[in-house]
């Protein structure tokens, strides 16, 4: 497998599906190669990172008031 | 176990009413047709009348590497045409991004030119105008059905049996039990009620016989989401304000339109992804905004920094330093690889939802979400990377 083939397959092994067999494959690629490993554990980082660290967050009076607006609007028919 | 054989749709009139009968050998759906099949080791059955309604269930299902599920049944239009085709059960094999199945092929050499003539007899039924969309490959079909086809002509069934511990891991959404029209046509056919409905399901139809103070339990559990969603399209705190409002407000207005055969949650992130979009536009008067723009670089498609990042890297970094690096490096990325990147990987919704939602074929998505975690991780490096010992410094920013 080469670094392209490997690339190409990222997201199915990030995202968990591959079959076992191809699995293998990536594995084997992986054992020898120090740049898709690199790309592999860093791209999971990133997810990783963007998802516990919500960088939007909607802050309790902002969300009190948003919410507040939105109910009376729908109890008038909007 | 008796396996079902043959599932066919009677249409009467079309929006009068959309009436399935699922026949297990011969038998007409109902008590006889459950009777008829051995569940012992089937925990559920569903059918869906179009490919992304389909899809969409099966993503509902949570399933597993591992996990035995039978996916079978097309669009049928009369017992007649049934009988022309010759067509049994077709089965296809199918692994979307983040739920595998196995599926057993029965005629699956076949199945395309059976499915066509199906769609072929569906659509002199249904009178000029009709598109069809036909594959063999579920991801496929899916795609092209969301990008080419009017959802009121396209009719397909997917019949799904699953084992007992698949049912327990999920939790599925049963749509309207009578059919007002054709797109609306998804439901489950619980197995003496064995099967749990979403939620959110409950809640709409609560909302929809006037109890308002369901939909507020609505807009609590989905109202970050929707924020940060606007935010990321928008990039503007107050926009992103008025987007929550106005979507929230549209859904409501809007409530009898939704299916149920996607989720709520998808329909309402829909909603919202059209409101940023529009409000994008109000603010830059004149330019064309749309989820395709800037996407034609090729920055990012071949990792270039590939050094390794220190352990836990974002203990670097203080919250808020951590936050401007997280906010300036995603809001570099086009907009078009970002909102699948936010919805995909930071909201969770699966890629046929991405797909369904932003109106791309599953290809598309699938592409964008590689070059957007590939171009963030490349920008994110310059921050994350082990910091070089003395002498190694030339290559740092």
């Amino acid at each position: 497998m080469t670094c392209t083939e490997f690339l190409a397959l990222l997201d199915d092994l990030i995202d968990d599906s591959v079959t076992p067999e191809v699995r293998a494959d990536l594995q084997q690629h992986l054992r020898g190669c120090d740049h898709c490993e690199v790309t592999l554990s860093t791209t999971r980082k990133t997810i990783e990172i963007y998802r516990s660290h919500q960088i939007y967050d909607l802050p309790a009076g902002l969300r009190e008031r948003l919410h507040a607006a939105i109910m009376a609007r729908c109890k008038k028919g909007c | 176990m008796r396996a079902v054989r043959a599932v066919r749709a009677a249409l009467p009139a079309r929006g009068a009413g959309f009436l399935w009968e699922l026949e297990a050998d011969g038998l007409a759906a109902g008590p006889d047709f459950f009777a008829a099949v051995d569940f012992a080791d089937v925990a559920g059955f569903f059918a869906a009348v179009d490919f992304p309604a389909a899809i969409g269930f099966l993503a509902d299902f949570a399933f597993e590497e591992g996990d035995e599920v039978e996916v079978a049944g097309f669009a049928f239009v009369s017992p007649e045409d049934c009988a022309a085709t010759g067509v049994t059960t077709i089965s296809a094999e199918s692994s979307p991004a983040r739920n595998r199945w196995l599926a057993r092929k029965t005629v699956f050499g076949e199945a395309k030119t059976l499915i066509s003539s199906l769609y072929a007899a569906f659509a002199r039924t249904q009178g000029p105008g009709t598109t069809c969309v036909t594959a063999v490959d579920w991801d496929f079909a899916a795609g092209e059905a969301v990008k080419s086809c009017p959802k009121t002509h396209l009719a397909a069934c997917a019949a799904v049996r699953y084992t007992r511990d698949v049912r327990t891991r999920c939790s599925v959404s049963p749509g309207p039990q009578d059919f007002p029209h054709p797109t609306a046509m998804s439901t489950i056919q619980p197995i003496a009620g064995e099967l749990e409905p979403h939620p959110d399901v409950a809640l709409v139809a609560r909302v929809r016989g006037g109890d308002v103070s369901a939909y507020d339990t609505l807009v609590r559990k989905y109202d970050r989401q929707i924020f940060r969603i606007a935010q990321h399209i928008t990039q503007n705190r107050e926009d992103a304000e008025d987007v929550m409002q106005d979507a929230f407000l549209k859904a409501y207005e809007k409530l009898d339109q939704f299916q149920g055969n996607s989720k709520f949650y998808t329909w309402l992130v829909r909603i919202a992804v059209n409101e940023s979009l529009m409000r994008l536009r109000k603010r830059r008067t004149g330019k064309m905004v749309s989820i395709d723009e800037d996407i034609e670089t090729e920055e990012g498609s071949v990792p270039r920094d590939l050094a390794d990042w220190a352990p836990d890297p974002e203990q670097n970094y203080s919250q808020s330093e951590l936050a401007e690096i997280l906010r300036k490096t995603i809001q570099g990325l086009p907009q078009g690889f970002r909102i699948v990147f936010v919805l995909r990987d930071v909201e969770g919704l699966s890629t046929e939802e991405t797909a369904e939602t932003l109106g791309l074929s599953i290809p598309a998505v699938k592409s964008r979400l590689l070059r957007a975690r590939l171009q963030l991780r490349e920008r994110l490096s310059r921050y994350f990377r082990k910091k070089k010992g003395p002498g190694e410094s030339r290559n740092e920013k």
